[in-house]
């Protein structure tokens, strides 16, 4: 097994920092535009949160596999574009992560006690002050062990990116095994690397859980 | 000295729906500085919705409010709900500070020794660094209060802050009120406390349909109820409160008042204030000698404010007048009912053809009754029966 990192070490590398990239840019297109509709569909407008929940329970009802390829192939012929696999992934995903976020923080948000809101108000707290001193703090303990835990689940969905050509860390596996031929040491490297980066960020939430918890 | 209004408000509706009776509807309330008002009314009659419009958490259609002379400062006005809302990712002490810093500007230091001093003197002293989560809900409550407390606010309105809490906990909450109450805090009180509405209320409002049908001084509430509709709730919300006892039917007065009588000690004295003519007599049946007999073997002495004296009034004052002490009342401030004071011991008497006891045990009601007795005796005048 050490023969092949050692000797493709350059490919695998290239595959993770593929990989990585797309966690970054899918994290960075949904985490804020998340947030911030998020949080005009639970205390701006009712029909946006509205719209937010409806493509939520459509992307959940759609195989990320089947949207990716849907956007790799009939949309951009529909549409008279050629993407780069690449951003595919990243738009597709992205849009996802983008969608879970929203609905996460809109869902937290509506389940907000109002009673917390009220009493802030009534001991005469501004607007601005509630939300930076009582309900940020409350949403961030309550949203952001699942936050984490979306960000995980993109990481394992990059995998998809493979079936549309994305040089990323499962797709240069499937390569250097097809040179090598060695099934049992390339995707056991593979398992290896998913575990060195999933298992900490398990750990991680489930620790903020436990903590939010109790406090 | 008669303070000027500290909250006023003129024709307030607050309606939640076209077609449904809920809500509040020209509501005209007004609370002199110092004083405490309690707010009775069955479910749904709009009380919460009153005290939420005050609060400015609701928006009434239309109305107006009017809260100290001038512009109020935010926090002045506190609004304490019936759920617990202390903040969960603050400790006791972080809720407390919270408010008065961030509103109020004071220092850190300033604010955190005044909410130590208020934890422990309601007892709280080592719950500063604990989560609300780890909190009974008594507990709760008196630190939602406290926190109101912490902002200095000129009117306190409390809305049922007992409504979630089983009797023993209900009981350390009712006691800060109380603590609050002698302190002279302002206060609307929405309660189910028929008990803690007698002790510490000036006056009585009663909501119904999102109306006030009542306003009355606290201690004329019970006796001086004509209203078969609010008789009929004060009967259901004094079966929950565990101060108060009813006693109906000719046979439990009977009985009540023996039993009274044989716990009272010897040379006790029974203020009673209301009686007209021979009325006790007529439930109390053959009884009444009994009692007489069991009075004048305990020396136990009737003060009496009333309105009529009745013939076995007149054979009392002759042949046991060390033991009779009766003056007459004007007859323009009758009531229905009568109520006597013993010790810690207050009963409503309400006469009929089911006469009924209302027995209230609770030390701050009697001193309440006591000072009206006293009121009363002092308009009455000395008349041989």
């Amino acid at each position: 097994m050490l023969d092949i990192l050692i000797n493709y070490h350059d490919a695998f590398l290239r595959g993770l920092a593929v990989t990585l990239g797309l966690v970054v840019l899918i994290a960075l297109i949904g985490i804020p535009f998340g947030v911030a509709v998020g949080v005009v569909g639970a205390r701006v407008s009712r029909s946006i949160g509205s719209i937010v929940s409806g493509i939520y329970f459509l992307t959940g009802a759609i195989p990320i596999l089947v949207l990716l390829f849907w956007m790799h192939y009939p949309l951009q012929s529909i549409l008279h574009v050629v993407i780069d696999p690449f951003w595919t992934t990243v738009i597709a995903l992205g849009f996802v992560n983008f969608i879970l976020t929203a609905e996460l923080v809109r869902r937290e948000l509506d389940l907000l006690p109002k009673a917390y809101r009220e009493a802030a108000r009534t001991l005469g707290l501004p607007t601005i002050k509630i939300a930076r001193f009582i309900e940020l703090p409350i949403l961030s303990r309550r949203a952001i062990p699942q936050l984490l835990a979306n960000q995980g689940k993109m990481l394992e969905y990059t995998l998809f990116a493979s079936f549309i050509s994305v040089p990323e860390l499962f797709r240069v596996a499937q390569n250097v095994n097809a040179m090598v031929y060695r099934p049992v040491e390339v995707y056991s490297l593979l398992v290896l690397f998913f575990l060195i980066i999933l298992g900490p960020l398990h750990l991680v939430v489930r620790s903020l859980e436990k903590k939010y918890a109790t406090s | 000295m008669l303070h000027p209004n500290l909250v006023a408000t003129k024709n307030i509706t607050r309606s939640f729906s076209e077609t449904t009776a809920r809500g509040i509807f020209n509501v005209s309330l007004s609370i002199r500085k110092g004083e405490i008002v309690c707010v009775l009314g069955p479910s749904g009659s709009g009380k919460s919705t009153l005290l939420r419009v005050l609060a400015g958490l609701e928006k009434a259609d239309h109305g107006t409010i009017s809260i100290g002379n001038e512009a109020t400062m935010p926090g002045e006005v506190v609004y304490v709900p019936q759920d617990y809302t202390l903040w969960p990712h603050l400790t006791v002490l972080q809720n407390l500070v919270l408010a008065p810093r961030e509103v109020r500007g004071l220092p850190e230091r300033e604010v955190r020794d005044e909410a130590e001093s208020l934890l422990a003197r309601f007892g709280l002293e080592h719950y500063g660094s604990t989560y609300p989560d780890e909190l009974s809900g008594g507990q709760k409550q008196r630190v939602a209060l406290i926190r109101a407390l912490m902002m200095r606010p000129a009117v306190l309105l409390l809305d049922e802050v007992t409504s979630a809490l089983d009797p023993e906990l209900t009981k350390s909450v009712l006691d800060v009120i109380r603590a609050l109450a002698k302190d002279g805090y302002t206060m609307l009180i929405v309660t189910h406390h028929i008990s803690l509405a007698l002790a510490i209320a000036d006056r009585i409002v009663f909501l119904d349909e999102g109306k006030i049908t009542q306003d009355t001084k606290a201690t004329s509430f019970l006796h001086g109820q004509t209203d078969a509709r609010i008789l009929s709730f004060i009967r259901d919300i004094a079966k929950k409160d565990h101060a108060v006892e009813i006693f109906e039917g000719a046979e439990q007065f009977q009985a009540y008042h023996m039993g009274l009588l044989k716990r009272l000690p010897e040379s006790s004295v029974i203020h009673v204030a209301g009686a007209v003519g021979d009325r006790w007599f007529e439930p109390m049946g053959a009884f009444a000698e009994a009692y007489t007999a069991l009075r004048v073997e305990k020396k136990i002495v009737w003060k009496m404010a009333m309105y009529e004296f009745g013939t076995k009034d007149r054979e009392l004052v002759e042949q046991y007048p060390k033991l009779n002490d009766f003056r007459l009342l004007p007859r323009t401030l009758q009531n229905p009912a009568n109520y006597n004071v013993m010790g810690d011991t207050v009963i409503i008497q309400i006469f009929g053809e089911k006469p009924t006891i209302m027995e209230i045990q609770d030390i701050d009601v009697a001193e309440a009754y006591l000072k009206f007795f006293e009121e009363m005796w002092s308009v009455s005048r000395p008349s041989k029966p």
